[in-house]
């Protein structure tokens, strides 16, 4: 018996579903640059972006959406990215921003490819 | 009884620990290297969570040590040996001091905020750290920036030097989020027309009535909390600032335009802490901090026997974290000198 | 004609050997691009070839280059080298002078003992009998000289020696057995026929019978033969490639032909061309203070080799550009770096949506570029805007509002494509300025203007405009009694070649007081932008390293000339660290 859908699949549904969601993009980034782990979303990465203040790059969010597996829209979001390293220099936790960014572009694209 | 107590460093850790060694009959000296005693107290106006003067802090300590122990002023330990259980330290003033055993009570000092040079400490005039915020307070003088206006707009920066393997240091230093609202509420009450903002990455607010003090400062005084750790600043023209955050909770970069930067710099060891740390061959930790032996039973021990440690020379502490340490081990020394060993009791 | 069985394994050996040769080097100039090709033409057919010949000699067989690095290394290379290369040429000459004909059989002079029994006779054929032991005994000196340095290569001042593949392992003992056997197999003929010179006649003259030599004789020759023939089938594929590959290097350089933005045969010249002689392992920060051997230039160049890259060995390097300035080769080990992370680059079609928005400020003679590491130093900008104040110069300070990257972290990282992209946009943006002169804070921006940008314009490190208005009267230094370490930044010094501009000023301005390792020889501050995935505890430790140095100077300022560098060294707080601006800045009077 199928489940009674009274039309809420109309709209997308806006919570991040963590079951269903493709989790294993950030392990395999995690694999490359562990040091994904330790970012602590302090914004000192987007603050100081080049890019940032024209675009929607935002390494911090970038990193955290990563993390819940909500990879849909990152590409468009690291694709901004210059790899200046001026987020690295400030970052407190010492997370290696611009390996991040190249992990992550590198991840997209081997996940596009059928 | 009769022993002798050297103790090392006249701040709040030193004459707390001088009154309980004393109260218990052991001969104390104190050594300070400044000619006055209270350490950082005699910088700190007022005190949070209470609002209360550091001055009365400071008289409640004199209390315990005035006339009861021998303190030395402007001097300092230059060398020490062990000889049978005894601690043979030569001051700076030639005077060579034997004791059954010694306390470090050397504390901390203020990060050096110009080496985040990013922020401007140094650089641009309206830039200052939470102690300047603080004597600008004691001193009882108008508030106004280096133009000489009334700042409309002041900004508190956290974790400045601490948090940060950017400048080595890894660890918090608990007590800056809670100096941040109690400043931003002392600010808001000289100039009630003043926004005051706290930039933040987590407000740790873990001290009994922190928290109450954090809702004061959102509900009576207004000021607000950003959370983004600031990355540069810049100065204007008209010699305000502008400082650049991401606004996290909303997820874009957010500029702003500041009066006023205040930077809430974080512990580091100070200088004679570290200074001692070589003297007495004490370990340090990876915080360079002087190591505790123990993190839960030991936490006044450090590793030479009969050197004990008490207040911020081991880890940053609260005022009344330090007043507790330094009676935990004041009890401690009772007990290594009384041959009672509390390491005995984990066999 | 002479013949006998032994001279199969050698002939086919050699003529292996030269059509392999012939076939790569057809190969290489096939893929060059047409204007290398021109270019090579050109070079050829003129005279400069003979400069090209000369630098052949000087380093191909004499190795100037490694004398001055290492002394005992030098004679190895050069008495195994020039020795072999002398017995060749008189071999040949010798056995045409014996047989009185111009043309005999290319085996004759490797086997001309064997072949002529009869003692030298007239003074020619002495005299080249002589030389010919000479040369033999110098290249046998090399030989006992590279078994000392296998068992114990610090005596070569080296404190680690290259681990060899296995290819290299056998075509080295085929290497190392050929001149003993010959030695052995002329002493062995010269013991029997009595004519042997000083060196391959000792074993004749040592002993009365003859009985043993005439036992040894012809399997010795075969064994000369057969080392011979594993040598040379074995060198292609081995690291005494580099041999040929030198030569041809050397002249594809001097015709002007240098690295693409890809895998070029320039390139693959150059990876052959290493001998893996572990000069560059002693140099390399990384393998000394943090122990990452992938990185090792000797190593990476034998991975290109084999088409075996390994990410961690092309990302990981600083590109300090240490490994290349010891090299006796001179392989441009960065470039070979970079080309290789473009293989691993998925960012291939980088779209810069962003940069219509990007603007700087124009209106002056003199543009101030101050680069977006500077933006988080500054001190160095204000710096630099004081000293142009004072120097009452017509300036624009182009990126105050923040600027675009100038490309070079890209290009680093193996992204040609995109920063082929910032660059375009940026050029234009400066170009559009209007400026004539352009002075930036930073070596990273430095290093890609004036490489990789087409302004037109002089491109100045502030250091070099600083010494320039010094000359020039616009600005004085008062002197005072601060002593001060420089620390040469990667990009600026063995980048640029800038070493004298920063420490005339200091001069200038006070004491300064030069580390162990300066110029060429600095180390890297741990921050470099070249490394793409470098942890933060590994730069860590490299910083803590190379701020040794300076600390143990005892200088009242580390000064530096590189925002980058100066953040760095900040780090580790140990020294008050200071940039070459800020100096001039707190002295400059008008």
């Amino acid at each position: 018996m199928s489940a009674k859908n009274f039309g809420f699949s109309i709209h997308k549904d806006r919570q991040i579903d963590y079951d269903k969601n493709y989790r294993e993009f950030y392990y395999r980034v995690k694999a490359v640059e562990p040091s994904i782990s330790l970012c602590i979303s302090c914004g000192n990465c987007t603050a100081t972006c080049s890019a940032g203040n024209f675009t929607s790059m935002n390494l911090r969010n970038v990193i955290l959406l990563a993390a819940r597996g909500e990879v849909n829209n990152l590409g468009d979001n690291v694709s901004a990215c210059l790899l200046c390293g001026k987020c690295q220099l400030g970052c407190p936790r010492g997370v290696n921003t611009r390996n991040v960014v190249i992990a992550i572009r590198k991840e997209l694209k081997i996940r596009r490819k059928p | 009884m009769g022993k002798d107590v050297l103790i090392i460093g006249g701040g709040i850790a030193g004459m707390e620990a001088s009154a309980y060694l004393s109260a218990m009959g052991y001969q104390v000296t104190l050594v300070e290297k400044a000619n006055e005693l209270g350490g950082h107290l005699l910088r700190w106006e007022r005190l949070f969570p209470t609002q209360r003067h550091g001055k009365e802090v400071l008289s409640f300590l004199h209390c315990g040590i005035d006339g009861k122990i021998r303190v030395i002023k402007n001097a300092e330990p230059v060398a020490a040996v062990t000889r049978d259980d005894l601690h043979i330290v030569t001051l700076s003033t030639g005077e060579v001091i034997t004791a059954n055993a010694v306390l470090i009570t050397t504390g901390y000092k203020t990060f050096d905020a110009s080496r985040k040079e990013e922020y401007g400490y140094g650089i641009y005039n309206n830039v200052v750290t939470s102690a300047d915020l603080e004597e600008m307070f004691s001193s009882g003088k108008e508030m106004l920036t280096s133009s000489g206006i009334v700042p409309r707009r002041v900004g508190f920066i956290h974790c400045v030097g601490s948090r940060d393997e950017k400048v080595g240091n890894i660890y918090c230093s608990k007590v800056c989020c809670v100096t941040a609202v109690k400043q931003a509420i002392e600010l808001k009450e000289r100039l009630p027309y003043a926004e005051a903002f706290c930039f933040y990455m987590d407000l740790r607010m873990y001290g009994m009535h922190f928290e109450e003090l954090y809702k004061e400062a959102q509900e009576k005084h207004g000021v607000q909390f950003i959370r983004g750790r600031l990355s540069e600043a810049a100065e204007n023209q008209d010699h305000s600032l502008l400082i650049k955050v991401e606004d996290t909770l909303t997820g874009r970069p957010l500029k702003m335009k500041m009066d006023l930067l205040v930077l809430m710099v974080g512990f580091e060891p100070s200088d004679g802490t570290q200074k001692m740390a070589e003297l007495f061959h004490l370990e340090t930790g990876s915080t360079r901090f002087l190591k505790m032996a123990d993190e839960h039973t030991s936490t006044n021990v450090s590793s030479v026997q009969g050197v004990f440690l008490a207040g911020t020379c081991s880890a940053p502490r609260t005022i009344t974290s330090t007043i507790t340490d330094a009676r935990a081990a004041a009890a401690k020394i009772t007990s290594y000198l009384s041959q009672y060993s509390i390491e005995q009791r984990e066999n | 004609m002479n013949f006998d069985p032994f001279i199969i394994p050698f002939s086919v050996g050699a003529t292996f050997l030269f059509v392999w040769l012939f076939g790569k080097l057809f190969g290489w100039i096939y893929t060059l691009p047409k204007r290398d090709q021109k270019k090579l033409q050109r070079h050829v057919f003129s005279f400069r070839i003979l400069r090209t010949f000369g630098e052949i000699v000087r380093e191909c067989l004499l190795h100037f280059r490694l004398f001055r690095i290492n002394a005992l290394l030098g004679y190895m290379h050069a008495s195994l080298a020039a020795g072999w290369f002398l017995l060749i040429i008189f071999g040949t000459v010798e056995s045409k002078v014996q047989s009185g004909k111009a043309f005999n059989m290319p085996y004759d002079p490797i086997f001309y003992r064997f072949f002529n029994h009869a003692p030298a006779h007239t003074i020619q054929l002495q005299t080249l009998s002589f030389l010919m032991d000479t040369f033999l005994l110098l290249v046998l000196s090399a030989v006992v000289f590279a078994w000392f340095k296998r068992l114990r290569s610090k005596w070569f001042g080296m404190r680690r020696t290259t681990r060899q593949s296995r290819v290299d392992r056998v075509a080295l003992t085929a290497l190392w057995l050929v001149f003993p056997l010959r030695f052995l197999a002329e002493s062995a003929t010269g013991a029997i026929y009595g004519n042997g010179d000083f060196f391959t006649g000792i074993l004749g003259r040592a002993s009365e019978s003859d009985a043993v030599f005439r036992m040894i004789e012809y399997p010795a020759w075969w064994a000369y033969s057969i080392s011979l023939c594993g040598f040379f089938v074995l060198l292609p594929f081995s690291r005494y490639m580099h041999i040929p590959a030198e030569i041809i290097l050397v002249t594809f350089r001097r015709a002007g032909i240098g690295h693409l933005r890809r895998f070029s045969a320039f390139a693959d010249i150059e990876v052959e061309s290493c001998s893996r002689c572990g000069v560059c392992i002693d140099t390399c920060q990384l393998q000394k203070d943090v122990d990452i051997r992938e990185v090792l230039p000797v190593y990476f160049l034998r991975s290109i080799r084999e088409r075996d890259t390994n990410e961690k060995g092309a990302s990981k390097c600083l590109v300090c550009g240490k490994c290349a300035q010891a090299c006796p080769v001179r392989i441009d080990v960065n470039n070979q770096r970079i080309v290789q992370r473009e293989e691993f680059n998925s960012n291939k079609n980088f779209q810069p949506l962003h940069f219509e928005k990007a603007q700087y400020s124009g209106g002056g003679k003199i543009g101030y570029y101050a680069g977006c590491m500077t933006h988080l130093t500054p001190s160095i900008k204000l710096a630099m805007v004081k000293i142009l104040l004072a120097a009452e110069a017509d300036f624009v300070f182009l990126d105050q509002e923040g600027s675009l990257c100038c490309g070079r972290p890209m290009l680093l990282a193996g992204e040609f494509n995109g920063a082929a992209a910032i660059a375009m946009r940026n050029e234009k943006l400066i170009k559009d300025c209007g400026i004539e002169t352009l002075i930036t804070s930073c070596p990273i921006c430095l290093k890609m203007f004036s490489e990789e940008y087409q302004l037109n314009i002089p491109v100045l490190h502030h250091s070099q405009y600083i010494e320039q208005i010094l000359e020039e009267n616009k600005i004085t230094l008062n002197l005072n009694r601060s002593s001060y370490t420089y620390h040469d930044p990667c990009e600026l010094g063995r980048g640029l070649g800038i070493y004298d501009a920063p420490r005339s000023i200091l001069t200038k301005a006070g004491k300064l007081i030069e580390p162990d390792l300066v110029r060429k020889h600095a180390p890297c501050c741990g921050g470099s932008i070249g490394s793409v995935n470098l942890t933060h505890a590994e730069k860590k430790a490299v910083t803590t390293i190379a701020i040794g140095k300076y600390v143990e100077t005892h200088a009242d300022i580390l000064v530096v000339s590189c925002p980058l560098c100066k953040k760095t060294f900040v780090g580790p707080n140990k020294i008050k660290v200071m940039d070459i601006a800020e100096i001039v800045a707190d002295r400059c009077e008008k």
